[in-house]
């Protein structure tokens, strides 16, 4: 799976959870600048990763994402 | 010794200082380092032997625990058991010093409880956390936490004294070891790692005394005669007869709203001064908290240390369990909700309250605030709420959530000041009692008490904080971004010039004359 | 004018809200932005670090094992500065100290000193002691070198077992208990007199003078009609239960002050050889009449008659000076004086003495033991007293009745 192909999942996945369909992500976003993306929400947004992609992340990992493109890259690794 | 005692301020400070930059003069940042731990040694020791022994150990297992973690995490495979050791030695020691009252029933564990708390009479609940938040951040950051601590700074050659020196530095550094900021050992390393560590710069020195003088105006000025004038006597009083005259109960809980808050972030404010002038940015611990325009916005600006750490420990390891928990159940609606996120919070919150102390009140306050906080995380993501907010304009919705919010935040600062259920029930019952003499030994009011109470007001109302007003020049490091909610008449801003050279003065001025005339300099009385 | 106001407007706003340099270059825009800061911001600092330097020299408190020999004043300090010069004053050889309650602080040392015929006599006295703060401080005073004699006025702030303090109290511990860097010498009064130790050899200031000398008599309660008419009232229609024996008396060894303060005071006395003399303050009797009507701020009243709870925690003290064997202490039932209580004239209030030929007379009756307790008097105290207030039931004030 390509890096544009998890980010465009990615989305989807982060449209659904935050109930916002204008989101747009690119690799340097951070959560912080993305409307309802909060501390709360990134539980939700993380889990709903790991289930869409199969995957499973590590407590560490869930909280020390510093932006979009660092979340694809950790994705791509759990591949 | 304590950061507001006049002999730290006006004597251990300076020769602080002249040590500091003495050290790096000779030794470089290492030579300044030295000092800085020296130093955080001879204030660590006057907090009492109990103290400097236990620090002393505490210091000792987890610098042991962190390499070993570091090492672990790079080669070998026992991190996860070394980290689980380092955070259960350090809650223990800090419950057991701290919760002997609730304890000491409690057979071999209640007598040493006790024992510690009569050897540790000050706070470790501080020290604690950020001392497991850096085993922490060891275990998940490790290559980072490792380079922050090994590499040299630039120029120079490795050392293999830098690690336990770097590490002393940030765990014992004398600023904000007692009562905070909490900070990250990712955020202190490099700071005192690098080169220009132990160069004192003038524009360093103006920040941090101008943070150092707003935090002291803030707590002796305005906090302490707050207490004293308004809210102690009153407490007392309602404690010892049960009732008090509605006037005298509505300024004690008005007063005390603005008291904590002075308190708390002046001495924070102080904390970060001292800091700032070595050249050191520590995180900022508050943001205008006073002005919030609900309870999520409130844990953005009030005590964000703690908030930060918390969340990371507690409620982020509980939401994921949770959410886990309701995926693969395949829970839907409330039933997923609970353990994702309602438990998750309530814990979260009633955890921040028992962390201030072994008493009821704490416990309920924590519920309360957890329980709204539920609420108003339901409130604002329902789907409702999230059309009917785009219909509303934006200071609307902030006034109105600050006009809800404040009351109730006010009623919950006076159940978090209240020794007991029962006085708190008292107190608010006493707003609608009809007696216009209080019983007891309340003393009318003087017209500087009202004063002091109406400027408390306006300050907390109107007024930029002190990082608002530095803000161009970055004197902390910021956990939370938050939109302003300052008045843009207000919206002063600092710059080293002679007016405000002259305010500063005034404030300090100001601080120096309560310092120096009000009595209660209670040591060790209690 | 003109240009006046862009650049009031430029300078307010780099000062205020610190916008950019402007194009504004005046000579008012100039001095807005003079390096000046850290001089003057640190002028504050400078003058606390001279004030620790002074305190730290002087140590006019004592607090320390170095600073200066205490030289204190004679004569009574202001009730502010009191209870901090308690380690002071021990330091210094005197042969006698009086220490008490709001009662006992009208007395001017020298009047003792002359009275009682001593050299050197200090008046340590602060309203409100309780036997929390009252516990260590005359542990503190027993020792002071050179002293013969001891005069503890008791009052009923003494009967209190709640362990309470009041700011008087407090300070005065926060003293006794200071280490070295806790600096309740940290104070504008204090370092003032403080330069004066050094310039002129006394811990004294020109305030503290001037408040000393002009402490002479002035209106006593015969001229003050709103008290007398208390006292009036509380007389002529006085509390049912004036004279009600209290259906229960709390156990001697209930008192905080005999376990606390009367039994190690009076151990030490005995090792010093220091002669202790408790008295209790005599009163008016009219007084112990609004104390029944009155007084809702003492919390330790029991059920009954309040002056016959106030004799039985004298009775108290005296048989735990007998019991235990205290050679050194003497109690002095002195509040039975009618010589003194029965006149109005030697009162500032209904509580407190304001004329020194009254004050002369309680301590010669000290002195010469005329009502010291003893084993064969003491229960008759109650009677005694009894009478003394049944004595004054016909009483009106001036103009009433």
């Amino acid at each position: 799976m390509s890096d544009d192909e998890i980010l465009a999942k990615l989305t989807e996945i982060i449209r659904d959870q935050l109930d916002e369909d204008d989101i747009v992500l690119n690799m340097s976003t951070l959560a912080s600048s993305v409307e309802g993306w909060d501390s709360l929400a990134h539980v939700r947004v993380m889990i709903g990763v790991e289930e869409a992609f199969g995957i499973r992340f590590q407590t560490s990992e869930i909280t020390s994402l510093k932006n979009v493109g660092e979340l694809v890259a950790l994705v791509r690794t759990k591949l | 010794m304590s950061l507001v005692y006049p002999i730290f301020l006006f004597a251990f400070l300076p020769i602080f200082l002249a040590l500091f930059a003495l050290g790096g003069r000779i030794g470089g940042p290492r030579g300044a380092l030295l000092v800085l731990v020296a130093s955080s040694l001879l204030f660590t020791a006057s907090q009492g032997l109990g103290f400097l022994i236990a620090t002393t150990i505490s210091l000792a297992i987890n610098y042991a625990l962190l390499m070993a973690i570091i090492r672990a995490r790079i080669g070998g495979r026992w991190g996860r058991a070394m980290l689980a050791v380092g955070i259960v030695f350090n809650l223990a020691l800090l419950v057991l010093a701290k919760y002997s009252v609730w304890l000491q029933w409690m057979p071999g564990i209640g007598p040493l409880s006790l024992g510690l708390s009569v050897a540790i009479p000050t706070t470790l609940s501080f020290l604690t956390f950020q001392r497991s938040v850096a085993l922490l951040d060891a275990f998940t950051a490790c290559k980072a936490t490792a380079l922050g601590l090994q590499s040299p700074p630039k120029g120079e050659r490795p050392s293999r004294a830098d690690p336990p020196l770097r590490y002393l530095g940030f765990a014992s550094m004398f600023p904000n070891l007692m009562i905070g900021p909490i900070a990250y050992l990712t955020e202190i390393l490099p700071q005192i790692a690098r080169r220009s560590f132990g160069k004192l710069r003038a524009i360093d020195i103006s920040i941090g005394l101008t943070l150092l003088i707003v935090g002291m105006f803030k707590k002796f000025f305005l906090a302490d005669a707050l207490g004293e004038d308004w809210v102690d006597p009153v407490y007392l009083d309602v404690a010892r007869t049960g009732a008090t005259t509605s006037a005298r109960a509505a300024g004690a809980l008005a007063a005390y709203y603005v008291q904590l808050y002075f308190d708390f972030s002046g001495y924070s404010d102080m904390a970060i001064g001292v800091a700032r002038m070595i050249g050191v940015r520590l995180p900022m611990n508050f943001d205008s908290p006073l002005r919030a325009t609900g309870i999520i916005d409130f844990y953005r600006r009030w005590h964000m240390t703690l908030t930060r750490v918390i969340s990371r420990f507690l409620f982020s390891p509980l939401s994921i369990a949770g959410t886990r928990y309701a995926a693969r159940w395949r829970l839907k609606g409330i039933a997923a909700k609970l353990p994702s996120l309602w438990l998750p919070l309530i814990i979260n919150f009633t955890v921040i309250g028992l962390w201030h102390g072994p008493r009821l009140t704490f416990v309920v306050f924590g519920l309360i605030h957890g329980t709204w906080y539920v609420i108003e995380t339901e409130f604002r993501s329902a789907r409702w709420w999230k059309k009917k907010r785009k219909t509303i304009p934006e200071w609307r919705r902030k006034l109105a959530g600050a006009i809800i919010a404040i009351p109730l935040l006010v009623l919950t600062f006076a159940l978090f000041r209240s020794p007991t259920l029962a006085v708190f029930v008292d107190i608010l019952q006493s707003l609608g009692s009809t007696a216009t003499v209080p019983q007891g030994a309340v003393l009318p009011f003087d017209k500087m008490s009202v004063i002091r109470l109406v400027l408390s007001f306006a300050i907390a109302g109107l007024a930029p904080n002190v990082y608002e007003m530095l803000g161009r020049y970055r004197p902390a490091i910021r956990s939370f971004v938050n939109p302003s909610t300052t008045p843009r008449w207000f919206a002063f801003k600092w710059r080293p010039n002679i007016i405000w050279a002259g305010l500063l003065f005034a404030l300090a001025m100001l601080a120096m004359h309560e310092m120096a005339t009000v009595t209660p300099f209670v040591y060790q009385v209690y | 004018m003109r240009p006046l106001i862009p650049a009031i407007q430029a300078i307010i706003g780099r000062v205020a809200y610190g916008s950019p340099r402007s194009n504004y270059r005046g000579p008012i825009g100039k001095l807005a932005a003079l390096p000046l800061f850290l001089p003057i911001a640190l002028l504050p600092f400078v003058g606390g670090l001279l004030m620790c330097v002074v305190a730290l020299v002087v140590d006019p408190y004592d607090v320390r094992p170095w600073g200066m020999a205490p030289r204190n004043a004679e004569g009574v300090y202001p009730q502010d500065e009191t209870p901090n010069l308690i380690k002071a004053f021990s330091s210094e050889q005197h042969e006698a100290i009086m220490f008490g309650g709001s009662t006992s602080m009208p007395f001017p040392s020298r009047l003792i000193a002359d009275t009682l015929n001593y050299k050197r006599v200090a008046n340590l006295s602060y309203s409100l002691p309780t036997p929390r703060d009252t516990g260590p401080v005359l542990r503190q005073l027993v020792r002071t070198p050179g002293l013969r004699r001891l005069l503890i006025d008791v009052d009923h702030s003494q009967m209190r077992n709640d362990g309470a303090t009041f700011v008087t109290g407090r300070t005065a511990l926060s003293v006794l208990n200071a280490r070295w860097f806790d600096m309740p010498d940290f104070k504008t009064p204090t370092v003032q007199a403080s330069i004066h130790r050094i310039i002129d050899g006394t811990y004294d200031s020109p305030e503290w003078r001037s408040l000393r000398s002009n402490s002479a008599d002035t209106q006593s309660l015969i001229d003050k009609p709103d008290l007398l008419m208390t006292l009036d009232d509380a007389v002529s229609r006085p509390a049912p239960d004036i004279f009600t024996a209290p259906r229960t008396l709390p156990p001697c060894d209930s008192f905080t002050f005999i376990r606390d303060v009367l039994l190690p005071v009076g151990r030490e006395a005995q090792v010093q050889g220091v002669t202790v003399d408790i008295f209790f303050p005599p009163m008016p009797y009219q007084t112990y009449w609004n104390w029944q009507k009155n007084d809702v701020f003492f919390g330790s009243w029991g059920n009954g008659a309040r002056y016959l709870q106030l004799v039985h925690f004298h009775q108290c003290i005296f048989r735990a000076v007998v019991v235990a064997k205290l050679s050194a202490v003497r109690v002095n039932a002195t509040d039975l004086d009618t010589a003194i209580a029965s006149h109005l004239e030697n009162y500032r209030d209904s509580v407190h003495l304001i004329r020194s030929d009254a004050m002369a007379r309680l301590l010669r009756d000290i002195d010469s033991g005329r009502f010291r307790l003893t084993i064969d008097n003491v229960d008759r105290y109650p009677g005694e007293m009894a009478a003394r207030v049944r004595s004054v039931a016909g009483w009106r004030a001036p103009g009433q009745g």
